[in-house]
């Protein structure tokens, strides 16, 4: 029988997120091993899980017994297992790197990145969309505390921003599940599908584009972006690269479920939205990250611009299927590199004490190890040969380039512009004369930045792996065997 | 070598393994006209001149770091590209006008191509 392990990752988190502020009261300095210990039960419980999934493609608990679309239904196929195992694995890496980093305030930091674990968890493994709604809820109220923690001025801004922004897109995304319930009366997502596909009112786009709006503020997508910048740079960079990465991909993963489950097929005009949305994203955040001094700012802008190449991804694969795996592979290797150059510019703020590359220089001699993760993290980022970053966007390139050729076009610009600012940063940061010397770096801050950067190697390297990983995932956008697997067990 | 056919990709692995080897061709061919380049540089030996930035000139570390907002001054400047430096000024004001303005424009499409 098909078991569901990774929901125990979720519940782990959960339990951990409230143990560890009852053992702070007697022994806090036990807290960063409890997360730790924590996010690894979560990742081993990922894991068991994958052999089960690449054997059924889905599986699926109804909870309580009750079956669909009465009762809450938990559904992990290929794409939802991807998305468990990136936000374990990266959780654990975050958790391990945070164990030197963070020193203040520990209980209520650990407490909050566990809250954000479980929230993305819950909504990796939600069936339906009311839940989905909540999990995103428990997600954005840990990361609106996360992105105040450190109580200056410029951190209580940026959280207030990301309170009023974030508020206001959970809010028309709550509106949109309402229409869709009162239209259809069911909140199940493959139960939605089926209704949907029989409804012709006006009301179903305008659920559609209260939903998209909803997820474009969590995702980071034009014209929703403009909050992450500042709330990024205000977080601690551990917090912030699991932030950044995890929170763009469960949008974007959510964002897919809407479009490609909800309202599959219902018309090509759906893919246009995504493309164009891509397209903009993806300029807008390389021009962006050209103008920036303030190395945090630039990664996320950095981010922004890679989300839409994500976007444009999926919207062509509705009308070529390797797009969805160029989106998926693309998806993947974000996360990674994303995570990577985070943590790296949390060892440079760590030691160095500043963002402002103006200030920084000549650290490769000091710290090489964190200088070769900064550069391969960013070559990836480019899409440099031999790095992760390449193949996926290869595929980008290619997928555009048969069903739109403009599309192409723009996509090697802006590579060409990640370039600029990609060198630009890593010349800045680290090479030059200036004699920022930033002292020796721990090891529990180093091992994870080895780690993702091996992965963005690995990846870069053998691409097949990644080839292979995506075109198993594409698997899950087969609209019919989810539906059927769920309604009819 | 067409892989993954049996996986519904038609994605060539050669195409990105000759790109591959194109590009590390392209990094040896720098490296040996840097090798050759250094051998027939006439400027006297320094220490400056191992620096990055100095290419080759004594220039003093202090005259070596390049301001940042005009590091890419002509691209920068000549696209208009700062303008959108200027849409992303941080005020939440204008943050939430992106927001509302995306929405409608997302609603407006999806009705009138959609939805109608």
């Amino acid at each position: 029988m098909a078991m569901m392990y990774s929901f125990f990752s979720l519940m782990t988190l959960l339990i951990a997120a409230f143990v560890v502020p009852l053992v702070s009261l007697k022994r806090e300095r036990y807290i960063p091993q409890i997360a730790i210990a924590s996010s690894f039960i979560a990742l081993v419980f990922a894991v068991m899980t994958v052999p089960f999934v690449l054997q059924d493609g889905i599986i699926i608990n109804q909870m309580e017994d009750w079956s669909a679309p009465y009762g809450i239904t938990v559904a992990v196929d290929g794409l939802s297992m991807l998305l468990i195992l990136m936000i374990t694995f990266i959780g654990f890496l975050v958790t391990m790197f945070s164990f030197r980093f963070v020193k203040k305030r520990r209980t209520k930091y650990y407490a909050l990145l566990m809250l954000l674990q479980v929230g993305l968890l819950g909504i990796a493994h939600t069936g339906d969309l009311f839940n989905l709604f909540v999990f995103l809820e428990i997600m954005s109220i840990a990361s609106y505390i996360l992105a105040s923690y450190s109580r200056n001025a410029p951190a209580i801004e940026g959280a207030l921003k990301y309170l009023i922004i974030g508020s206001f897109g959970t809010s028309m995304m709550l509106l949109g599940v309402a229409f869709l319930y009162g239209l259809t009366g069911t909140l199940n997502m493959a139960d939605l599908a089926v209704k949907v596909a029989g409804i012709s009112s006006p009301i179903l786009p305008l659920a559609l584009g209260l939903l998209i709006t909803g997820l474009g503020v969590k995702a980071a997508i034009f014209p929703f972006h403009a909050w992450k910048p500042d709330v990024v740079t205000v977080m601690p960079a551990s917090a912030g690269a699991m932030f950044s990465a995890l929170s763009t991909s469960i949008g974007i993963y959510a964002i897919l479920r809407i479009v490609f489950t909800v309202f599959s097929g219902s018309s090509p005009v759906l893919y246009y939205i995504l493309i164009a949305i891509g397209a903009v994203t993806m300029a807008l955040g390389a021009i962006m990250a050209l103008q920036q001094r303030h190395l945090l700012r630039l990664l996320a802008y950095s981010a922004i611009s890679q989300v839409g190449y994500i976007m444009i991804a999926f919207g062509v694969g509705g009308f070529n299927p390797l797009g969805i795996q160029a989106g998926i592979f693309h998806l993947f290797n974000v996360a990674m590199f994303e995570t990577l150059l985070f943590l790296c510019a949390g060892i440079i703020k760590h030691k160095a004490g500043t963002y402002n590359m103006e200030k920084l220089g000549g650290m490769a001699r000091f710290s090489p190890v964190v200088s070769y993760a900064f550069l391969i993290g960013m070559l990836a980022n480019i899409g440099i040969p031999f790095f992760s970053g390449f193949s996926s966007k290869w595929m980008i390139y290619i997928v555009t380039l048969e069903v739109f050729p403009i599309l192409t076009v723009l996509a090697v610009v802006v590579s060409i512009m990640t370039l600029l600012y990609g060198l630009r940063a890593y010349a800045l940061v680290f090479l030059g004369n200036k004699n920022v010397k930033p002292g020796k770096v721990k090891r529990s801050m180093i091992i994870p930045v080895l780690i993702l950067a091996a992965i963005c190697l690995l990846f870069g390297v053998f691409p097949q792996l990644g080839f292979n990983m995506a075109a198993f995932v594409s698997q899950s956008f087969d609209n019919a065997k989810y539906i059927n697997m769920i309604l009819m067990g | 070598m067409i892989v993954r056919k049996k996986m519904g990709m038609d994605m060539d692995l050669l195409e990105l393994h000759v790109i591959g080897a194109v590009f590390l061709l392209f990094v040896a061919l720098l490296a040996l006209i840097n090798r050759w380049s250094s051998r027939y540089s006439k400027g006297k030996r320094s220490d400056t001149k191992k620096k990055i930035y100095a290419g080759g000139e004594d220039i003093r570390p202090t005259h070596m770091n390049v301001p940042q907002e005009s590091f890419y001054y002509i691209l920068i400047r000549s696209l208009k590209l700062d303008k959108f430096k200027q849409w992303h000024s941080g005020d939440l004001t204008r943050y939430l006008v992106w927001v509302f303005t995306g929405m409608v424009l997302i609603m407006i499409y999806l009705l009138f191509l959609w939805g109608m």
